[in-house]
Parts: structure tokens; sequence; C-alpha cells
């Protein structure tokens, strides 16, 4: 028990320790002293699944009155963990010749390390503010990786606006985490009765903004301003997941409610993410709302029952979509390389016919976006078909209870799956196949092969073979018998997973050609073209951006309204009041002075006046006492006499 | 003979007597002046008693005269340690009973 704890506190913290020792070595090696780092503790992560292979590992410290803070480590979380930490390896060494002749590689280096333990300890956490915790310290690493090139301003702007969006849709979970805290629940496996509501409501709503669903979408295309190595990491794999994974937690505990507002939600932002990337120039920009409409699928695919589809889909995107980055990155490294800042490296409009330069980017490039796309054979198709035919199912049952909305889900889902080919492969020929008029021929570059390796790796393991037998059950992972067993899934029956595989096929194949024969021939899109309304639409991602511009300007014109009235009237009146104060305690000042001050003076002076009158009378010596003796006596009798 | 004569000759003396006491300087003067007011007083008393048939008034005023030797010769007395403790006779600087 105790070595397991000391264990698994070594596992998170040996990347941060390694990104610290890292700064004791030449700039060249320190990455590589990283990755070695990573890789010891990817070592140690499979150690760690055989750990908690029979029995899950909970450990709680106390920590305050009433507040104890809970790790909960179970199969899930080992699996993710091993899947963090292969990913982060992959990354610091594609990094490695990536961020060559960078300022502040070390910085770099630190930056991801201290993201990849936060993500582990997100993944590890229990107790609701451990959670919280590691939620914060995953988006503010992040925001420390997008604002890597700090000092260009439109990429700081950028990253602090994706970190913005991200605190607002924190303080929804905050808001969550304080209700179901109230409630007495102060971890996730104490839930075991459906979660309110409202408290569920605002959960969710964290969880939507970690994984970038409307209406927070936003802030992932903003993210690519960071280094692509960390879009790979963070934007693709890790990260946005953690919103997908919080909601597979509670996904037992979840009311139907809730589950119709996930499934709406993502299936909504599935087919807005994907509508977006067709109009995408930024060859990262594609793939970043790639990114946001496959974590769309992933919460259609909780919303709907098929939990185990929903995290087999977080599993297999996150290797094709790293592999997608990777090979975005290597492009961008080319394009860098040629352009040498003349041209923008990552516009697709400047590329074309990179096939015959970049191999083994292309061959990757290809496979991964095979494996998006969802065609038979590869990871997508099965982890994808599985959500596919479990909205469909999803749907039937509530059709059958005459809620025919629900039919919105599966619609937009499919919508989505036609659409999706249609942009990967319009980044594919623009980017490899179409000509360009740009001066892009350049001999003797070479990949290196800290490079070329982890795309192939990647390019690999986003093949069917290395998550299910059978490369047409999508029900087949491996692991969703070893993970998820104890996941109430939606029952599908097999009439609908074929219809739903098939239809899912053909729409693919549909949006390949589709997009074969509007950009496949040879397109030459040069910079300066003019867009129609719909392009437009759709490059700005829906004006997204724009609502959130005015949200904030209306809110603040909101504040300063309230600001004036504060200051017209509140301040005014209290200024008033502080003026009467002043006046009415002068006038009390003065009757004290002259009034109160003065009686008492005079009482002073008089007794004073009257005490040397009458001292005068007494010192002058016997004569004139008798003197006065005489007087009184006379006056005494003159009274008698007279009167 | 008038008994008015008497009063005004004797308010005469014990004017003279009080003016004596109040204006000097010197103790033994103020003694003078004291023995003209008993003075004057006797003289009142011998004066009424002529025209009253009793003989208690003459008796009052040998009492009175009997009375003033006593007090002049105690007065003098204190009066002389008094010149003798403080080398003056001036009753405006005798003064030490004061504080």
């Amino acid at each position: 028990m105790q070595i397991t704890g000391t264990y698994i506190l070594a596992l998170i913290l040996l990347p941060v320790i390694g990104g610290l020792v890292a700064y004791r070595f030449e700039k060249d090696v320190s990455l590589k002293v990283n990755a070695f780092f990573v890789l010891v503790t990817l070592i140690g992560s499979f150690g760690l699944i055989g750990m908690v292979h029979s029995e899950s590992f909970v450990a709680s410290r106390h920590w305050l009155d009433d507040y104890t803070l809970q790790i909960n480590v179970d199969r899930i979380a080992a699996l993710l963990i091993t899947l963090v930490y292969f990913i982060a390896l992959l990354v610091f060494i594609f990094s490695i010749h990536y961020m060559k002749g960078e300022k502040g590689i070390k910085r770099y280096g630190l930056k991801l390390s201290f993201f990849t333990s936060s993500m582990v300890g997100l993944l590890i956490s229990d107790s609701f503010i451990l959670l919280f915790i590691f939620w914060e310290m995953v988006g503010f690493s992040s925001y420390l990786l997008i604002s890597y090139w700090y000092y260009e301003k439109e990429k700081a702007k950028s990253a602090k606006e994706a970190f913005m969006i991200n605190r607002v849709a924190d303080a929804f979970l905050l808001i969550g985490i304080i209700m179901l805290m109230v409630q007495g629940n102060h971890s996730l496996s104490a839930l075991n009765e459906p979660l309110g509501f409202w408290a569920g409501l605002f959960l969710v709503f964290g969880a939507f903004g970690k994984s970038a669903q409307l209406p927070f979408s936003g802030w992932l295309p903003k993210a690519m301003a960071g280094p692509t190595p960390v879009s790979a990491l963070i934007h693709a794999a890790t990260m946005v997941t953690a919103g997908v994974y919080l909601l597979i937690r509670l996904s037992p505990v979840l009311p139907e409610s809730l589950k119709f507002v996930i499934a709406i939600v993502g299936a909504g932002t599935a087919f807005y993410a994907a509508f977006s990337a067709l109009a995408q120039y930024d060859i990262k920009s594609v793939l970043a709302y790639s990114t946001i409409s496959q974590l769309g699928y992933m919460m259609v695919g909780i919303g709907v029952g098929a939990t185990t589809s929903a995290a087999f889909h977080l599993w297999t995107h996150a290797f094709f979509k790293a592999g997608l980055f990777m090979s975005a990155g290597s492009v961008i490294m080319y394009m860098h390389h040629v352009f040498r800042h003349q041209y923008d490296p990552q516009d697709m409009r400047n590329m074309g016919g990179l096939r015959r330069f970049l191999p083994v980017t292309f061959v990757v490039h290809t496979i991964c976006s095979l494996a998006l796309a969802g065609i038979p054979f590869f990871s997508g198709f099965m982890s994808k078909g599985g959500i596919l035919s479990g909205s469909i199912q999803w749907a039937n049952n509530y059709g059958e209870i005459g809620f025919l909305w629900a039919y919105l889900v599966p619609f937009l889902a499919f919508s989505t799956a036609f659409l999706t080919p249609i942009y990967i492969a319009r980044q594919l020929f623009l980017v490899y196949a179409n000509k360009t008029n740009l001066p892009i021929w350049i001999t003797g570059f070479r990949q290196s092969y800290w490079v070329k390796a982890p795309l192939a790796i990647l390019a690999v393991l986003s093949v069917w073979f290395f998550f299910g037998l059978n490369p047409l059950n999508a029900n087949g992972w491996y692991l969703s018998e070893y993970a998820f067993a104890s996941f109430a899934s939606i029952p599908i029956s097999f009439k609908i997973t074929v219809i739903g595989e098939v239809v899912a096929t053909l729409l693919v194949i549909a949006g390949v050609s589709l997009a074969y024969l509007i950009y496949g021939r040879g397109v030459i899109l040069s910079v300066g073209q003019r867009r129609n309304f719909f392009a437009e639409f759709a490059f700005r991602g829906w004006f997204l951006t724009n609502v959130y511009a005015a949200i904030a300007i209306t809110y603040q014109s909101f504040c300063r309204v309230l600001a004036k009235i504060d200051e017209r009237f509140i301040d005014h009146s209290i200024d008033l009041l502080g003026v009467s104060m002043v006046m009415f305690s002068r006038s009390i000042g003065w009757i004290d002075r002259y009034l109160v001050d003065g009686i008492v003076r005079f009482s002073a002076k008089f007794a004073a006046t009257m005490g040397t009158i009458l001292g005068r009378l007494q010192s002058r010596g016997i004569q004139s006492q008798i003197l006065y003796l005489l007087i009184l006596f006379i006056s005494i009798i003159a009274w008698i006499l007279f009167l | 003979m008038n008994l008015n004569a008497f009063l005004y000759l004797s308010i005469f003396l014990f004017a003279s007597g009080l003016t004596i006491v109040l204006v000097k300087k010197n103790a033994v003067l103020v003694l003078v002046g004291i023995e003209l007011m008993l003075n004057a007083a006797n003289l009142n008393l011998v004066a009424f008693s002529k025209f009253d048939p009793k003989i208690s008034g003459q008796m009052f005023a040998i009492f009175v005269i009997v009375l003033a030797a006593g007090e002049i010769a105690i007065g003098l007395a204190i009066l002389i340690n008094v010149y003798k403790n403080y080398m003056t006779a001036n009753v405006s600087e005798i003064d030490h009973l004061k504080h």
C-alpha cells in the first residue's frame, strides 16, 4: 500500500524533476534529458498497470477539518496515465528537432514536463478539491505553453484569450463542485446516486470548457499559437480530453436529462467544428477544429450512453490526432526552412506538392487522416462506429416514446462523418498534391530520425490491429472489458451497428470523392482570394470569438453603467451624508467651544476674579479688617434700625 | 444739665479713639485709641447713671476701668514681647499669623 503510494508520487513528480535536471545540461541535450525522464516514467507506468490490475489503489490524506484529499488509481486511470506518458514521450522526442535553435528550450521542457505531471495528477485525483487543483494546473500550464513565444504580441494575446475562456468554464466547474460538497459529496468515487440537475449541469459546463465544446469552443483554435508539438500533446491528446474524462467518470451518476444536454451539445459542436474546418487555411487550425469536432463525438458517446465507445474514441483519437499534429509540425518545419519568414509557413495556400519532399510525413499524415475520417481497417472507424450506431439506437429509444427531436443527434453526427473526410482530404490535397505558385523547391532537406520515429510510431498505432481484432467490430476494443466493465453501456442491436457502420463508410467515401472533385484536381488557392459569405462564416468559426467579444463588451458597458450609477447616485449620497455630518459636527463643535466651554470658562474666571477681590480684602493688615468689621457692624445696625 | 452734651462728648471721644485705632500704625497708639473708646463708653455709662437713681451704671463704669487697666497691662506686655521678637511695633507688619 505504502509502496504503491510512493511509486505513484514518483511517477507524477519524475517529469518535473527531469525538467529541473535538464536545466543543468547544455541547450542541445536538455530536451533529451527530459525525454529520458519521461521514458523512465512511461516504463514505470506500465508497472502501475500491473499494480492496479487486481484492485484499484485508493489513498487518502487528511487535509483540513472535514476535508480529505483522496486519490484513486483504477485501471482506467492507469491506462490513461500510460497514454499520456506515451504521447508525451513522443512529443518530447519530436520537440528535440522541432525546437532546435529556439530561445528558451529549457523553459519549454520544464513547462511541458509540468503540464504532463499536472495532467497525470488530474487523472488520479478522486476528491473534488484535488481534481479542481489539478484542473487549474493543467489549464495554467497550457497557458504557459501557448504563450511560449510570449514576446510576439498576437500569440500572447491568443494565449490570454484561451486562458480566459477556460477560466469562465472553470468557474462553472467550481460552482458545481461546491454544490456537490455542500451536499456532503467529497470525491468522485463516493458519488452513487444521480446528481442533482443543477450541480450536474455546472460540472458538465466545466467539462465543456476544458473539452472545447460549445459555447466554449473558441479557445482551442486560439491555442494553436503555441509550438506544434505542444498542440499535439495538449490540444489533441491530453488536456482537452480532461472534460471527457471527467464526464466518463461521472457517467454512472448523470441523470438522463443531462445526458440529453451532453448529446445535443456534443453533436452540435461536432457539426459546428467540422463545418468550420472546411474553410480554414492554417494547417493547424484545420486540425484544431477537427479536434473540437472529435471531442464532440466523444460527448455524443457519453450522452447517448455509449460510454465505452467514447473512451475508445478518446484512446484512438489521441494517437491519430497526435500523428496529424506532428505531421503538420514537420510540414511547418519544412516550410519554415524554405520560406525563412518570407511567407506564412502555416498557410496551406502557400503549400503544394510536398509529398516529393516529405515522403514519410506524407504517408503518416495520410494514414492518420484515414483514421480520422473513419475508413475501415483504421482505428477511427471502430471507435466512431460505436458512437454513431449508439446515437441511432438512443434516438430510436427516444423516438419510440414520441420524442423525435432526439433524431437531431444522429443526424448531426452523421453529417459530421460526411464533413470530416472532406476537410481532411482537402488538407491532404492542398498540402501534398496540388501545386503552388510560391518557390518551395529545395534540395538537400533531410528529415531527422528524431522527427520520423515518433511519426512512424503514431502512424502504425492508427491501424485497427492495435485496438481490436476485428476491424469492423465497433465494440471489439481489447480494453473495453478490462477497464470499462463496470460502465453500463447502451445495448445496441446488431442490425443498427451494421447500418451505422455501412452508412458511415458510404458517407466517408462520398466525402472523399467530393473533396477530390473540388480540391483534388490541381486547384491553386492564392492568399488574396475573396471568400463568399459561407466560407467567411466557417473561416471565422461561426464568429464565435466575435460573440465572445460582444458578450465581453456588453458586459463591460453594463459594468460602466453600473459604475456611473454608483458614482452619480450612491457615491453622491454618501458624499452628501459625509458633508452633512461634517457640518453638523462643526456646529456641535461651535456650541461646545463657545457655549459649554464659555460657561465653564466664565465660572472659572468669575471665581478667580471674586477670589482676587475678596483676597485683597483680607490681606491688608489688621486695621483695614477692623474697618470692614465696623462697616459691617454699622450696616447691621442700620438694617435693624431702618428696615 | 443736658444729657446730650455728655453724649456728644462721648461720641467725639469714641470717634477719635476709633480713628486712632484705624489710622495709627504704632501699636502703643492703637492701645491708646482703645483706651479712648473705653473711656467714651465709661462717660456714657456715668452720664446715664446721673439721670438714673440706681447706682448700677457707675458700678459698671468702675468695672470697665478695672478691665481696661488689666487689658492695657496684658496688651503692653504682649507688645513688649512682640517688639522683642520682631523689632517693630507696627501693626501692619506683624502679620505672621496670616500664613
